[in-house]
C-alpha cells in the first residue's frame, strides 16, 4: 500500500463524516459511483466502529485504488486490478472499506485488551513473568487489590478537650476499580470530668469501616474516606456516694482525607479525620431529693495524626 | 451463538469471492457469529488463494480469531503481516504489540509500540495503550531507566488514565 495524495481533501471534508456511521465515501468516476459504493458498504457496515473514516476511490487504466482515511492516520492506498462490471467494482471496494476501517468496538481486531496490569516492580524483577492474559475491553482491567496493615498516633480534639489515640487499621486498596475498603480500631486515652460531686472517667474505643476513594494519585497520594463507626462508651464513677460502672453502644459516621506517601511496600501518611455521633450521650449524677446532674459527651471530634501501613498482599 | 452462516457451494468467480466476503462480513460483526465467519473465510482461502482481496481476508481471519479467544493463531497470522502503511496500522500495531507481550516476546512487542508511538497515529486511546504497553514490555526487558521515563510520560499525558494508579504505584516502588 502507498499513501495516497488526497489527505488535504479528506480533511476539508473530516468534519462532514460523522463518527460512528458509515464513512464518507467519494469516487473520481461512475463506475463505481460514490453512490453505488456507499449502497453496498450500507449492508456490511456494523456501525460500531468508533472511530471516524473516510474512502476516496480512483479508477485507472486496469487498475482501481481505494483511498482510506481513518481517524488519527495518514491516508493509505488499497489498489486492485479493475473488474469489468460496475457492480463487482462497487461491490470489491465496499469489501475494501468495511473490512479495513470497520471493526468491533473493542479493538480494530478483536476483543483484544491493553497489556494488562503487570505483576511486576520495577526495581526488584529482573526475568520475565508471564503478563496477564488479554482481558474484554472496555471495561478497565481489574487491578491488583493491595492489603496494607497500619498503626497510627492521633490527637483528637472536641468540645471537652482534647486526648490522644492509638489507631490501627486493614485496608484493601482498589477493592472495586479504584475504591477501597478500610478497618480502623481506634483506643484512645481514657478521659476524666467532673459530674455533680463526683468525677466520671470514660472512654469511647472506636470500629469503623470506610469507603476510600483516591482523589490524587502520583508520587503524593491523597485519598477521602467515609463510612460508619461504632463506639463502646464506657464510664466509671468515682467520688460518688454509690460509684457505678456502664457501657453502651452507640452509631456514628467517619469521614477523613489522608495524605500518603507510598515506597516499597511501606506508605507513610497523615490523617485528617472527622467522628460524629447522632445519638446524645451523657453521664448522669443521681442525688437523692434533688435534679440528678448531667454532663453531655462529645457527639463531634476532630482528629490529626501520623501512621504507617505496611503491604502484605 | 447461532452458527447458520454457511456457504453453499458455488463456482469461483470473482463476483462469489466477493459475496462470500460479505457473509463472513456480516456473520462477523453484525451477527456475532466469529465461529462462522472463520469457516466462511476458511472456505474462501479454499476457493480463492490468490484474491485480489487476500488481505481483506486476512485482517477478517484475524478479528476471528481474536473474537474467538485463539490469541496465538492471531498472533501468528500478524506475525506474517506487514502492518506498516495499512489503514489503522496503530492500532494493530499495538494490538499485535500486546499479543507479543503476553507471548512475552518483549523485544518485538517494543517494536510494535515504538511503531504507534513514533509517528503519533491513532486515537488518543490507542496512544495511550502503546505508551503504557512499551512501558511494561520495557521493564519486563530489564530496561528500567526506560521504562520508568514511559510511565512518567504516561502519568503527564494521561494523569487519569485507566493505568494511572498502577503507574504510579510502579513508579513509588522503585524509588
Amino acid at each position: 500500500m502507498k499513501s495516497a495524495s488526497f489527505v488535504v481533501v479528506a480533511s476539508a471534508l473530516w468534519l462532514a463524516a460523522p463518527a460512528l456511521a458509515a464513512p464518507l465515501v467519494t469516487s473520481d468516476s461512475d463506475c463505481p459511483s460514490a453512490a453505488d459504493v456507499t449502497t453496498r458498504l450500507a449492508g456490511l457496515w456494523s456501525g460500531n466502529s468508533s472511530a471516524s473514516a473516510m474512502a476516496h476511490i480512483r479508477v485507472e487504466v486496469g487498475q482501481m485504488t481505494v483511498d482510506l482515511v481513518s481517524e488519527s492516520e495518514p491516508a493509505v492506498s488499497r489498489t486492485l486490478p479493475t473488474e469489468a462490471d460496475c457492480e463487482s467494482r462497487a461491490q470489491a471496494a465496499a469489501l475494501v472499506i468495511a473490512a479495513w476501517l470497520d471493526s468491533r468496538p473493542s479493538g480494530p481486531l478483536g476483543e483484544v485488551e491493553p497489556a494488562a496490569a503487570p505483576p511486576f516492580e520495577l526495581a526488584t524483577v529482573r526475568a520475565p513473568t508471564p503478563i496477564a492474559s488479554p482481558l474484554p475491553s472496555p471495561p478497565p482491567p481489574p487491578l491488583p487489590s493491595r492489603f496494607f496493615l497500619g498503626v497510627g498516633g492521633l490527637a483528637s480534639l472536641d468540645s471537652r478537650g482534647g486526648g490522644a489515640i492509638l489507631s490501627t487499621e486493614a485496608a484493601w486498596l482498589r477493592l472495586v476499580g479504584r475504591v477501597g475498603l478500610g478497618v480502623g480500631l481506634s483506643f484512645p486515652l481514657p478521659r476524666e470530668m467532673a459530674v455533680g460531686q463526683g468525677k466520671a472517667r470514660w472512654w469511647r474505643p472506636v470500629v469503623a469501616l470506610a469507603l476510600r476513594i483516591p482523589l490524587a494519585e502520583g508520587t503524593w497520594i491523597v485519598e477521602g474516606g467515609i463510612g460508619p463507626a461504632l463506639g463502646l462508651l464506657v464510664v466509671a464513677g468515682s467520688g460518688f456516694s454509690q460509684n457505678h460502672t456502664d457501657a453502651v453502644a452507640s452509631w456514628g459516621a467517619t469521614v477523613g482525607f489522608r495524605l500518603a506517601r507510598r515506597s516499597r511496600g511501606r506508605t507513610t501518611w497523615a490523617d485528617l479525620r472527622g467522628l460524629l455521633w447522632p445519638a446524645a450521650q451523657n453521664i448522669r449524677n443521681d442525688v437523692p431529693g434533688s435534679v440528678p446532674h448531667l454532663e453531655a459527651l462529645p457527639r463531634i471530634e476532630a482528629q490529626l495524626g501520623l501512621g504507617f501501613s505496611f503491604a502484605l498482599l | 451463538m447461532a452458527r447458520s452462516s454457511r456457504v453453499a457451494p458455488a463456482p469461483a468467480s470473482a463476483s462469489n469471492g466477493q459475496a462470500i466476503l460479505g457473509q463472513a462480513i456480516n456473520s462477523l460483526r453484525n451477527n456475532h457469529d466469529a465461529a462462522g465467519a472463520l469457516d466462511i473465510l476458511t472456505r474462501h482461502a479454499a476457493l480463492f488463494p490468490h484474491s485480489p482481496l487476500a488481505a481483506e481476508r486476512s485482517v477478517l481471519e484475524i478479528e476471528a480469531l481474536l473474537a474467538l479467544g485463539r490469541r496465538d493463531e492471531a498472533l501468528a497470522r500478524l506475525d506474517g503481516m506487514s502492518l506498516d502503511n495499512t489503514p489503522r496500522g496503530a492500532e494493530r500495531h499495538v494490538v499485535r504489540g500486546e499479543l507479543r507481550a503476553r507471548a512475552q516476546r518483549w523485544r518485538d512487542a517494543i517494536a510494535d509500540f515504538d511503531q504507534a508511538l513514533t509517528h503519533a497515529n491513532g486515537t488518543k486511546a490507542w496512544q495511550e495503550r502503546a505508551l503504557w504497553g512499551r512501558a511494561v514490555a520495557r521493564a519486563r526487558a530489564g530496561d528500567e531507566a526506560a521504562a520508568r521515563a514511559d510511565l512518567q510520560t504516561y502519568l503527564r499525558l494521561y494523569p487519569k488514565g485507566r493505568f494511572a494508579s498502577e503507574a504510579a504505584r510502579l513508579l513509588a516502588a522503585a524509588e
